[in-house]
């Protein structure tokens, strides 16, 4: 029987993505479910837009770590290769990142309100 | 069909298992213990007194359609115009997809480089005009190497007269190690 190649961390990874992409999704629809032009569940789009970036982007660091090689990781971001679900998913990874981070600056930093609370 | 592609035709009911192949790899490529590019499948078959055994070499069987080279992320795998399928070791990550996708497990994880490794047909010796250390060593002359799309090459010989199969042909991956039956 062949070894087991991706453990633990990418077993970990697994669940954190899908949280955030979780999380993610229902702040996303928190937001865009409208009721007399603004979100009509606004605390938990603004809390799920704080909270998603967060898990994806230590599990990418997980990942980043089970490598053979970690410091080469870059590599993965020099080349796209659309046949290897792993180049694509890379990329998928540090787009999705980006996404909830900026979509957290976006609904949040902007807010004198929260800004204080984070301060 | 391309310039030229290079398979090996293995006779298995020649095989001893004296793992001389195994060795000589392990001396020409540097492989440490605990690795190997090559082995020996054993099958027992029967019960006594009617018993076989028989053994069947494998290695990277330097696929046409490899899915290992098309899984890699970096590029680091990839496959030459006469069929080679190599690593580049500087571009590799060390991701393991290549071990996974391969249905033949001929690729394994170097934990002292931190980078993937296989059977590499000796590279080195091929270009050299050389044969691959395993087929030089074989005792019974049960390994043939060459190039497969040679018409009066010993390959197309072997291939003609003999029945022959392939290991799971079915993947699709075009497998270039055949066994004589």
């Amino acid at each position: 029987m062949a070894k087991i190649e991706w453990g633990i961390l990418i077993v970990n990874y697994l669940f954190l993505g899908g949280l955030s992409a979780g999380i993610f999704f229902v702040s996303a629809l928190a937001t865009y479910l409208q009721q007399r032009d603004e979100a009509a569940y606004a605390r938990i789009a603004r809390y799920g837009a704080m909270m998603a970036p967060w898990p994806v982007a230590i599990g990418s660091l997980l990942l980043i770590f089970d490598l053979g090689s970690w410091y080469r990781f870059y590599k993965l971001f020099v080349h796209f290769r659309w046949q290897s679900p792993m180049s694509i998913g890379s990329w998928l990874l540090v787009f999705f990142t980006l996404v909830a981070l900026v979509n957290f600056w976006a609904c949040c930093l902007r807010s004198a309100a929260v800004r204080s609370l984070l301060t | 069909m391309p310039d030229k592609r290079y398979a090996l035709v293995i006779d298995s009911r020649k095989c001893l298992d004296c793992k001389a192949c195994v060795v000589a790899c392990r001396a020409e490529n540097q492989v440490p213990l605990g690795y190997s590019r090559n082995w020996i499948n054993e099958e027992h078959r029967g019960t006594w007194p009617k018993l076989l055994a028989a053994f069947e070499p494998e290695q990277c069987h330097h696929c046409t359609n490899p899915s290992c080279v098309r899984v890699c992320p970096t590029g680091a795998s990839f496959q030459r115009d006469d069929g080679i399928v190599l690593i580049n070791e500087a571009d590799c990550i060390g991701c393991r997809y290549c071990v996974v996708a391969c249905p033949y497990n001929a690729r394994f994880f170097r934990e002292d480089k931190g980078v993937v490794e296989k059977c590499t047909f000796c590279v080195q010796r091929v270009d050299r005009g050389e044969m691959p250390a395993c087929v030089e060593t074989c005792p019974s002359k049960a390994r043939v190497f060459g190039d497969i799309t040679d018409p009066d090459g010993k390959l197309q010989q072997l291939l003609a007269t003999r029945e022959y199969r392939l290991k799971k042909p079915e993947t699709g991956n075009g497998p270039q190690i055949y066994y004589l039956i």
